[in-house]
């Protein structure tokens, strides 16, 4: 008897209270949505236009901050005409001002990084492959293949190298 | 003006800020953003945007005309002489040096040598675009497939309109003009695509093509009798990235500018070195170029409707043109050679071959470049898939060394170091060779992946739309080479 009740409570029951409680659930979506109308067009439109200007001003701000570098030099290219000179030096100062702070450092990192990929060559790449079997080998508690493994530590391991007794 | 630079920052937020203050009176929306695109065109040279101005007088006047003739005779002289024109216009200033040259050259082979009339002509920035978007306009309006406007405005700005008049998209009348018509809507998902492609597109222009430019490419083809074969190989691999990159890269900032001003422009390319054909690479790459070639030269000269010794003239004309319209040149007339013979020996294998392999699928979302039919299993399917990939990308690169050499002579002599092995490995660095291998490689993610992007982006709200556009400038300004390159594209 037990069995036939389980049966019907899995096969029957559950599903269809499952099945009502998603529809009770949509019908509360629906009702939320009917309850909170999509505001007009040109609301949407206005908040978006601002959001974006602010967006744009802050994206300057983070400009200025940190490369203020850049600020200055094209400061320098708009002082040909006398009219801009005083941008070039209110320019100049900020850039002084970012300096101090070291908001300037992250540009020089970034470009740092940049040359440093450039002047990569293959043996390095190698390396860090290297490298990371070296740590993969230090992890699992062996020695350092940098060091050890298939090569040789010093020249006096081999056979016949400098320093070796044979 | 260039995208990549801070004056064009400064343009763009007096635009932006402008524009959709004046979005309840439409006329002077209209006259600003014309104006806007003037003084963008004419920051070059002011003569270039008299220029744009006289084409699209010349359209908007044919447009009405057109309109409003009844005889269909008349109305088809007065299209041949708009289209004339435009083509006049085009001709002269694209193809006068290669004819008076050509002429003088010829002249002083039979003896006959003159002073011919030596004209200094400049080519006018984007000309084909704007030319081919004003011929796109009268001809559509023959067809009936767009209304022919009334106020001069709305054609002065459709074939002025700044984000894509240097360098395309190549927009159409009948997307273009029905948007000046309604009230323009900016959405949240509008501006988070708008940073998403700008970040985009100023990346693949400033880092990647700007790298291959100045450490690869323009050393490589400058002197390719200098290298050894391995590095041809790379440097054409690395041009076949940086064209891409470069074009789309301008196609990506255009669109993006275009959605923070309300405009929606269609995809100009959708991963084209994912193509596992020809045909399937014309429908990958500029596909605006390729869609107008299609529509307003390949389908009125018969397209396939005539059987299939017509159907490979036509196809053969229409890339020979493509070619051509790159600049008077045999390099480009090749260019387009070879793409015209490889379509239509991939059209010919197909009608022998029986089709099992179903149909291409190009923008299909996320499974791949060729959502192939049934009839194969999926392991030979995707091997053939490989091999079609292989095979397009390869031909199409053939064709690159044609479009990217001074001229003959230096094309001719990188296809001979092509097969010299013997000489050192030189260029291939491991960065070099990882920009190579990415740029190809983000040809088969998803092809969704920047609209997924945008949708996350778009919950972040103004400051961190701010920050993500403030920081990704950053890092594409902090790693890239210095100095701003023009697109390559300009010079078309």
């Amino acid at each position: 008897m037990s069995f036939v009740l389980e049966f019907r409570r899995s096969y029957f029951l559950e599903p269809a209270r499952a099945k009502a409680a998603a529809e009770a659930r949509a019908r509360k979506a629906k009702r939320r949505v009917a309850e909170k109308p999509k505001p007009p067009a040109h609301l949407i439109t206005r908040k978006a236009r601002r959001g974006m200007l602010l967006a744009l001003m802050t994206a300057a701000l983070i400009l200025a901050v940190f490369n203020s570098e850049g600020m200055k030099s094209y400061a320098w290219d708009l002082a040909e005409q006398p009219m801009f000179r005083p941008v070039l030096v209110l320019a100049e100062g900020w850039d002084r001002a970012m300096e101090k702070l070291g908001a300037k450092a992250l540009m020089a990192d970034l470009q740092d990084i940049a040359s440093t990929a450039q002047a990569a060559r293959w043996s390095d790449v190698a390396g860090l492959f290297r490298r990371g079997e070296a740590d993969d080998a230090i992890a699992r508690g062996g020695a350092d293949p940098m060091t050890t493994g298939s090569l040789p530590a010093a020249a006096s391991d081999v056979p016949g190298g400098v320093g070796s007794a044979d | 003006m260039l995208f990549p630079t801070l004056d064009f920052g400064l343009f763009f937020l007096v635009v932006f800020a402008v524009a959709w203050e004046l979005r309840s009176r439409p006329e002077g929306r209209k006259t600003f953003l014309v104006a806007a695109s003037y003084l963008f065109y004419g920051y070059w040279d002011w003569r270039f945007a008299t220029l744009l101005a006289a084409s699209s007088l010349i359209n908007y006047v044919a447009g009405r005309l057109i309109a409003t003739t009844e005889a269909d005779r008349a109305k088809r002289q007065l299209l041949a002489i708009a289209v004339a024109l435009n083509l006049g216009i085009l001709g002269f200033f694209k193809y006068y040096g290669f004819f008076l040259d050509s002429l003088a050259s010829l002249l002083d082979q039979a003896g006959w040598q003159r002073d011919l009339p030596f004209l200094e002509i400049i080519l006018p920035i984007g000309i084909s675009f704007f030319t081919f978007q004003g011929i796109s306009y009268v001809v559509d309006v023959y067809r009936k497939h767009v209304t022919p406007e009334e106020n001069p405005l709305d054609v002065f700005l459709y074939i002025s309109f700044f984000p894509q008049l240097v360098a395309g998209p190549i927009v159409r009348a009948a997307d273009f003009l029905p948007q000046l018509k309604e009230e323009p809507k900016l959405e949240p998902s509008m501006v988070a695509k708008g940073i998403v492609l700008i970040l985009l597109g100023l990346f693949k222009k400033m880092v990647i093509a700007n790298y291959l430019a100045t450490l690869l490419v323009d050393d490589v083809f400058f002197a390719p009798d200098a290298y050894s074969g391995p590095d041809l190989l790379l440097a054409l691999y690395g041009y076949a990235v940086q064209i891409y990159c470069d074009f789309s890269g301008y196609s990506d900032i255009a669109i993006g500018v275009a959605a923070l001003l309300g405009f929606h422009f269609k995809a100009n390319f959708l991963q084209p070195y994912r193509a596992a054909s020809l045909r399937e690479f014309w429908q990958r790459w500029h596909i605006s170029l390729s869609t107008w070639l299609r529509d307003y030269l390949y389908k009125p000269l018969g397209g396939s409707h005539h059987g299939e010794a017509k159907t490979h003239r036509n196809l053969m004309i229409t890339m020979l043109l493509g070619g051509i319209w790159h600049g008077a040149a045999w390099t480009f007339l090749i260019w387009g050679g070879i793409h015209g013979l490889a379509l239509v020996a991939e059209r010919a294998i197909r009608l022998r071959v029986p089709a099992r392999s179903g149909t291409v699928a190009v923008g299909g979302g996320g499974k791949g470049s060729a959502a192939l039919a049934a009839g194969l299993p999926p392991v030979t399917q995707a091997f053939k898939t490989a091999v079609g990939v292989l095979l397009t990308f390869n031909i199409v690169c053939l064709a690159w060394i044609f479009f990217r050499s001074e001229s003959l002579d230096y094309a001719l002599s990188y296809l001979q170091g092509l097969t010299d092995w013997s000489g050192p490995v030189e260029l291939a660095t491991p960065f070099l060779v990882a920009l190579v291998f990415f740029s190809l490689a983000a040809h088969f993610v998803s092809e969704d992946l920047t609209a997924r992007i945008a949708a996350k982006l778009e919950g972040l709200g103004p400051l961190g739309l701010g920050a993500v556009l403030g920081f990704g400038l950053l890092l594409i300004w902090g790693i890239a080479p210095p100095g701003v390159a023009p697109f390559i594209y300009f010079q078309f």
